[in-house]
């Protein structure tokens, strides 16, 4: 195996793991957070959106009907 | 396209950007959270070995510190005793207690630094077995936390502690039969706790008396 390149791989100690981990949960508590508020906005928003889709389409029936 | 049509194709398209944003951001909460379960699994396993690791590396910064300290304390004699004639000379502001326990007494206006810094203690070894001179209690009962070198450890094991352990699953309850109450609060309960609500042993005992009035 000439000129083949040996990596030697290091196992992070328990420490940095942990660390590594609190990292990502913290990074995963924001991101639920940023969800949440987006969900919550858009559920708000949500009956207003129904009402007018229903009375957009409530509309067009009838001038379907009146034109036919 | 009438007006009507584009408005409501308008409205349309908005009410199913609401309903994929609800949906888009429910999937991301839902496998963020599966994530947190995992990450909180690991966190928890890992919890035990940093405890240990933590509790041999405060062993081996004390052995080194008060390696280190024994010298300290060798070459600390003269200067204890220039700090006791400087402390009688002062009108006693300090109980020196030997060799190395340095106690302002109450009402003293400097405190065990500026004690060291007044009697102009010169270089006591390492900056950090400087801190340890001013108490020898402090390394006997809180040896962990004397030691600024295990300040990052000591976070870490901070942030441990407020990862909780995954709660055990409940065990189902069976359905709550209609026209019962089910939440009722220990605190409002007389005695603490309150019956369960299909307790027939509760629910059916015999209705005390009214009270007699009093004659």
């Amino acid at each position: 195996m000439k000129g083949a390149t040996v990596v030697k791989l290091s196992t992070p100690s328990p420490a940095d793991q942990a660390r590594d981990l609190l990292s990502e949960r913290e990074v995963l508590t924001r991101l639920v957070a940023e969800a949440e508020e987006k969900a919550a906005a858009a559920r708000l928003a949500l009956p207003d959106a129904t009402a007018a889709r229903d009375a957009a389409h409530a509309r067009v029936l009838a001038a379907e009907a009146g034109s036919g | 396209v009438t007006a009507a049509e584009k408005a409501g194709l308008a409205a349309r398209d908005r009410f199913e950007e609401l309903a994929r944003t609800i949906a888009t951001a429910e999937a991301s909460i839902a496998g963020c959270r599966a994530r947190i379960a995992e990450v909180d699994a690991d966190l928890v396993r890992l919890r035990p070995i940093i405890v240990e690791g933590h509790r041999e590396a405060a062993d081996a910064e004390f052995d080194r510190i008060a390696a280190a300290w024994i010298v300290v304390v060798e070459a600390l004699a003269p200067v204890i005793a220039k700090a006791k004639a400087w402390s009688a000379a002062a009108g006693a502001q300090f109980f020196i207690n030997e060799p190395w326990t340095v106690v302002p007494l109450p009402g003293s206006k400097l405190d065990g630094a500026g004690f060291l810094e007044a009697v102009k203690v010169p270089s006591l070894g390492s900056a950090r077995v400087y801190p340890y001179l001013l108490d020898a209690t402090t390394i006997e009962t809180d040896r962990e936390a004397a030691f600024p070198a295990l300040d990052a450890s000591r976070e870490l094991l901070h942030a441990l502690g407020r990862i909780a352990e995954p709660p055990a699953p409940k065990p189902a309850e069976p359905e709550q039969p209609p026209g019962t109450t089910r939440h009722i609060s220990a605190k409002m309960w007389p005695g603490g706790t309150p019956p369960h609500w299909d307790d027939p042993e509760y629910f059916n005992r015999p209705k005390p008396e009214p009270a007699k009035e009093a004659a």
